[in-house]
């Protein structure tokens, strides 16, 4: 990538070649070729707007539901019935009630492959996900982390990548607006009992694009 | 070459009492009828085994009772086989406190029966046990001569069968209906009861002496009950300078962790606990057990499940010396075969579990389980993560996806999406549930909301 060669030869080098050497700037060109697992979300309109058609395995996801219970798990459901009859445990970590085992197994999520954690504090909450991702036996960490910091962020994605394995957050919502290491981040609200409103405030390898309305009725079976 | 040799201890469980060898000690059965075991002291005031309690008592009213305890008893042998078990590979057990070891394969490895032999009865001198023992070619044999106290040292076919010929009969511990039909016949001898048609002494004497010397001579049987050492890890590192905080405990841990792997591979094991002792300058000592969900054996694994345990504990102390022991294994091939069952992700991702568990504790890492029960409150369960389940049933309906520990009073909706739908169950339980549940848009938040019969709101779910 010949964008990203340092420019030594004429001494002193340009401050956005600087910029670009230290990783600073993304530039669509360097976009990654993508090798990886990519699971449809189930909703054609969501996998029209996800960069890869659909969730893409080492990307974790923040989201930020306008309120709570908004939607926002509903859009999961078809990936993680996907995920969960593959051999490997879901986490979820600190959940922020008891996932109703029925309302799951209509979705077609077999429970027996959830696991449930309830760690004590932020500091046990941020090791299980990390620990859940390097594992190698979760298929997906769901985490719900009640502060967030972008170091922590940073450390999940990474343990995200090296693993290749899906994981969604649901960081503190005063987080939303500072940078994170993250390369998705979804808003999300509800307009009424079937339509929810999403917005990616980040996507990594297109632009973050307008709101768009979801009915939340048209999943189909994502094989 | 086919050779056993029989230890008999006379007396073994008196002389494990501790007692001085004046006062007039006697063992005696469970029911406390009859004196079994007579210590020297005793013998001189007359009494003697097999007699009633009360006489004995009549003849020494001083005399100190202790009642068999068989468990103990069993115990006892089961030490005497375990030192015998430095002598031979193969043991096995008499009840009728003795042991037989296989000493054909032996005599290479100690040069000779004589040195075999002397071994043996030096190590129990040093113990202060008393022994007779006894030389054959087949088991029945060298338990006769060893209680006729027959020493002979020869394998010598001609020189045993001289030694059998001259047992006497009295000695050989045969029950009284035995004894009373032999001397009734005249016999007194082994060798004069083998002179007689062996079919005709079963059915005039006893079927089972008949089997006793049948073995004598001709099959080569071994006793039942093969003794296998019990299995234990137990090693310990004593400390130059006193650790004083926990992390200086754990290079010495992965040194014994080490060991015990290595002691785990030799026999394909695998553990589910360890149990740590510290020892202080003072005690009392320090007790951990550490604990996993599922077995393990890998190094890696154990220290790294062992380095979580560890940050949980605190020192009350320094620590003088660490000692790692583990008494409980799981052979591995069972693993295995569980491995091959349907549910079996369960054995591929215990690791995790371990280290959850490890860090965390159990009770924080559960998995859902449905149950089916129409209730929400009881529709599920959270079970220990090491738990199969079996698969749950989806019951139709819409249902929302967060449920709330406890239902929250909630004010009556203004906006109803969908219901009723009602829920009255519970009749055979105390909890009966009678609830019309509706779906409840406020705030952009899609509740579940439910009314019970006493017209009462409560808020019970999201749909999420």
């Amino acid at each position: 990538m010949p964008a990203t060669q340092p420019h030594s030869s004429s001494g002193l080098s340009h401050p956005l070649d600087q910029a670009l050497n230290k990783g600073l700037v993304w530039q669509a060109a360097q976009q990654p070729c993508s090798s990886a697992r990519v699971i449809s979300s189930g909703y054609q309109q969501l996998n029209r707007e996800l960069p890869q058609g659909g969730w893409q395995a080492g990307q974790v996801c923040e989201i930020y539901p306008h309120k709570y219970g908004c939607g926002d798990m509903h859009i999961l459901l078809p990936v993680l019935a996907t995920l969960s009859h593959q051999q490997q445990w879901i986490m979820m970590v600190a959940p922020p009630a008891i996932p109703y085992a029925p309302a799951l197994t209509m979705a077609g999520i077999d429970t027996r492959r959830l696991l449930m954690v309830h760690p004590k504090d932020r500091k046990e909450a941020l090791w299980c996900v990390e620990e859940g991702l390097r594992s190698g036996h979760c298929s997906a960490v769901l985490g719900w982390l009640p502060e967030s910091d972008p170091n922590s962020i940073r450390r999940i994605q990474l343990a995200c990548e090296a693993n290749q394995n899906f994981c969604w957050l649901w960081p503190d919502s005063r987080y939303q607006n500072s940078t994170s290491a993250a390369p998705l981040r979804l808003q999300v609200n509800r307009i009424s009992a079937e339509l929810a409103g999403l917005r990616f405030i980040k996507r990594r390898g297109r632009w973050p694009g307008d709101a768009f309305s979801l009915s939340l009725n048209s999943a189909t079976s994502t094989g | 070459m086919n050779a056993w040799l029989y230890l008999y201890f006379p007396d073994m469980y008196l002389h494990s009492l501790v007692h001085d060898s004046h006062s007039p000690v006697v063992v005696i059965t469970q029911d406390q009828q009859r004196v079994i075991q007579v210590s020297t002291a005793a013998k001189q005031r007359g009494i003697r085994s097999d007699m009633p309690l009360a006489s004995a008592l009549f003849l020494c009213p001083e005399i100190i009772c202790h009642t068999l305890n068989q468990e103990y008893a069993e115990q006892l042998l089961q030490q005497r086989a375990l030192w015998a078990y430095r002598y031979s590979a193969q043991i096995f057990p008499d009840p009728a406190e003795g042991l037989w070891l296989e000493a054909g394969s032996m005599l290479k490895l100690f040069g000779g029966i004589e040195a075999f032999v002397d071994t043996l009865r030096n190590s129990c001198e040093q113990h202060r046990w008393p022994v007779k023992y006894g030389l054959g070619l087949t088991p029945v044999s060298a338990r006769w001569q060893a209680l006729a106290g027959v020493n002979t040292l020869s394998l010598n076919p001609e020189q045993q069968n001289h030694a059998l010929q001259t047992l006497p009969l009295d000695e050989l511990h045969l029950n009284d209906m035995q004894l009373l039909a032999l001397q009734r016949l005249g016999i007194q001898r082994l060798g004069e009861l083998l002179q007689l048609p062996l079919a005709e002494t079963g059915r005039r004497i006893c079927p089972q002496l008949m089997q006793q010397l049948q073995q004598l001579h001709g099959q080569q049987k071994p006793p039942s009950g093969l003794f296998t050492p019990p299995l234990k890890f137990s090693e310990k590192v004593i400390f130059s300078h006193d650790a004083e905080h926990r992390n200086g405990l754990f290079f010495p841990l992965a040194r014994l962790l080490d060991s015990l792997c290595g002691y785990l591979h030799h026999h394909q094991l695998s553990v589910r606990w360890l149990a740590l002792r510290l020892l202080h300058r003072e005690p009392p000592e320090t007790r951990w057990l550490f604990s996993f969900a599922s077995h393990e054996y890998r190094y890696e694994e154990l220290l790294q499940l062992c380095r979580y345990q560890l940050d949980k504990q605190s020192l009350r102390a320094p620590v003088t010396e660490l000692q790692l022991s583990v008494t409980q294994f799981t052979s591995r091939q069972q693993e295995q075969a569980s491995c091959l069952a349907t549910d079996a992700p369960k054995a591929h991702s215990a690791s995790l579990i371990n280290r959850l568990q490890a860090k965390l504790s159990a009770s924080q890492v559960s998995v859902l389980q449905s149950t089916g029960d129409p209730r929400p409150e009881a529709s599920w369960q959270a079970q220990p993560a090491d738990e199969r389940l079996p698969d749950s049933l989806a019951r139709t309906g819409d249902w929302p996806i967060w449920l709330l520990p406890e239902p929250i009073p909630y004010v009556s909706p203004a906006q109803i999406i969908h219901g009723p739908m009602r829920i009255s169950s519970g009749w055979w339980d105390s909890q009966i549930t009678r609830r019309d549940y509706y779906q409840v848009m406020h705030d952009e938040q899609l509740l579940w909301v439910f009314r019970d019969d006493q017209r009462r709101w409560f808020l019970h779910g999201y749909f999420s």
